[in-house]
């Protein structure tokens, strides 16, 4: 399965990437943040908009009409991250309910590519389950197979 | 800037290294979505993967 994705720049150390959505009226720079959160190996990853003329990032997405191609495009962020970060546990959830179904439904969408390297896990009732499909999760963790 | 490949199995991702984004480093753009991974940490913790998969 091929993702179709945009290009991405990372730091130097990995934690950081961008990539330029490309709209049909605008181009929106996008920044991913793999952040630590705890001595547990724990990373969140969050990402949003790069405000024009400026380093600040908004916590928002804007709709460009390409959420499958940008859910891509973080889907092989977090494949870099992991080459570098193998033992990382990766923490997502949506900013907003609707947010997170959309996460989920773009899991659900490349879920045999992500099986094949990662360990995916829902939250859900105040605890974790092996991912399914069609569940209602708050939200989702990882852990590539090493 | 420079561009590497990397490869494992099948999959192969290009990133650009680009380090004017090195500006971001320990700073945290999203701290609500990191308090989010933090309360989770504090109250229900990592999976235990060994008990996941008994299941």
């Amino acid at each position: 399965m091929k993702l179709d994705r945009y290009e991405i720049n990372a730091s130097a150390e990995f934690l950081i990437f961008e990539f330029i959505s490309t709209g049909p009226k605008v181009d929106i720079s996008k920044i991913i943040q793999f952040e630590l959160v705890g001595a547990q190996e724990l990373y969140n990853l969050a990402f949003g908009d790069k405000r024009p003329g400026s380093d600040e990032i908004d916590d928002l997405i804007t709709d460009n009409g390409d959420s499958e191609k940008i859910l891509a495009t973080v889907v092989s962020a977090l494949y870099s991250f992991s080459e570098h970060y193998p033992a990382a546990w990766v923490y997502a959830t949506g900013s907003t309910k609707s947010r997170t179904r959309l996460y989920r439904m773009g899991i659900n969408k490349y879920i045999e590519f992500v099986n094949a390297d990662f360990e995916l896990f829902g939250q859900i009732s105040g605890g974790w389950e092996l991912f399914k499909e069609g569940r209602d999760y708050e939200a989702f963790i990882v852990k590539r197979k090493n | 800037m420079k561009t590497i490949i990397e490869a494992k199995g099948k999959k192969q991702i290009a990133v650009r290294i680009d380090k004017s984004l090195d500006k971001y480093n320990g700073v945290s753009l999203f701290p609500k979505k990191v308090a989010k991974a933090k309360a989770m940490l504090a109250t229900i913790g990592l999976p235990d993967k060994e008990k996941l998969t008994e299941k």
